[in-house]
């Protein structure tokens, strides 16, 4: 791979996006990036180093939130098909990356990006617009396979998926991390779990698929107790794992609601209250698997 | 008043319910179950304007219940949409 490389080719849940212009090169010298390297023919691409036109004065914002990552605070707009997505600088102002996709189509332009944290941020939201159609997307939560099969652990930011999915690991004979962040979820006949190239601080890079088992919800407890959702706090607890910017939008809300509805139709979801033991692990592992 | 137009009831697993998303990345979602009584007011009265002695009617007309209990019952459903901030008035 030469530093000059203008295409680069990764695959999230089988499916081929070709990034190109100067990112590429980014790209094709990163261990996340390089583990879903792909030859298949693009289903989607991401063509960095375009000229992207600012969003119309009376574009709709939909979402506005800081990046720890780059210190910088992004913004998503919408004005009737099109969407603009930017990260700008919270230090001093400086556009980071623009992005341009309009609904229906399977390319997303975007300015060029200098920052690799920029570069990964904006390529996982420009992936989330292009997969939505295919009721496939990213699921915050850290998923633990066993068994052939994923269990999907959710909850806020410093909950303690990472540490209940490590748990399993040292107690569950038999499971391994598939990711640690940012798996993708899929829904058609089955709910099928892919392994992506975003897994959050642990570098957890695994390009298998794996049909979802189960999804738990965890809170911090005093003791360790589990017990199955109803309908609607099943949904209210997939719900927010989703991405935040895209259910305000009507278009990829409906796409994002019919991903909940089918999990919550085919897969069982609990809520774990837990201490940070082995018991925890022991709990949901023997709720989940019967065992 | 008015059932909001942007709010609609999903059928899921066989429950009706409406989700009511926060503002702001990273807010929880509100999900409301309706039960066939809130789902038959639901479904009478979106799309336009109504009061209170109007679902207060819808009930009595359909169910065999004295003005008082239908009265109380169509002002729990209305409080509930209301607090949730899916009515506009």
């Amino acid at each position: 791979m030469s530093s000059t490389q203008k295409t680069f080719r990764f695959a999230i849940g089988g499916r081929v996006v070709a990034v190109e212009g100067e990112a590429a090169s980014m790209l094709a010298a990163n261990e996340a990036f390089v583990r879903f390297a792909s030859e298949g023919k693009p289903q989607w691409r991401v063509l960095f180093d375009c000229q992207v036109e600012t969003p119309p004065r009376d574009a709709i914002l939909l979402s506005e939130f800081f990046y720890e990552e780059t210190d910088s605070r992004c913004l998503f707009l919408f004005h009737g098909e099109d969407y603009y997505y930017s990260m700008l600088s919270a230090v001093d102002g400086r556009k980071l990356v623009a992005m341009h996709f309009k609904r229906g189509s399977d390319e997303v332009h975007s300015t060029s990006v200098n920052d690799f944290n920029a570069l990964r941020f904006s390529l996982w939201f420009a992936v989330t617009m292009l997969a939505a159609p295919l009721r496939l997307t990213f699921i915050h939560s850290s998923a633990v396979v066993y068994d052939r099969r994923v269990v999907l652990f959710l909850g806020e930011s410093g909950t303690g998926k990472s540490t209940h999915a490590r748990l399993w690991l040292k107690n569950i004979e038999g499971s391994h991390l598939l990711n640690d962040d940012s798996p993708a979820i899929e829904v058609g006949d089955t709910i099928k779990i892919h392994g992506s190239s975003w897994s959050g601080k642990t570098p957890c890079y695994i390009p298998l698929t794996f049909p979802l088992a189960a999804v738990v919800r965890l809170s911090q407890a005093q003791h360790n107790a589990i017990r199955p959702l109803s309908v609607p706090k099943a949904f209210g607890a997939i719900h927010p794992s989703l991405p935040p910017a895209l259910v305000q939008d009507d278009y990829f809300a409906d796409l994002m609601i019919d991903i909940v509805s089918a999990v919550i139709s085919k897969v069982p979801v609990y809520h774990l209250e837990c201490l940070p033991d082995a018991d925890a692990a022991r709990l949901s592992f023997n709720t989940i698997f019967g065992k | 008043m008015k059932i909001k137009p942007k709010y609609k009831v999903r059928h899921v697993a066989d429950e009706n319910i409406i989700l009511v998303q926060g503002k702001n990345p990273g807010d929880l979602t509100t999900v409301i179950a309706l039960n066939d009584t809130s789902l038959f007011l639901w479904n009478e009265l979106s799309g336009r304007d109504f009061e209170l002695a109007d679902a207060t009617s819808l009930l009595q007309g359909r169910y065999e219940v004295d003005e008082v209990t239908a009265s109380a019952d169509a002002a729990k459903w209305l409080d509930i949409l209301k607090q949730n901030n899916i009515i506009e008035l």
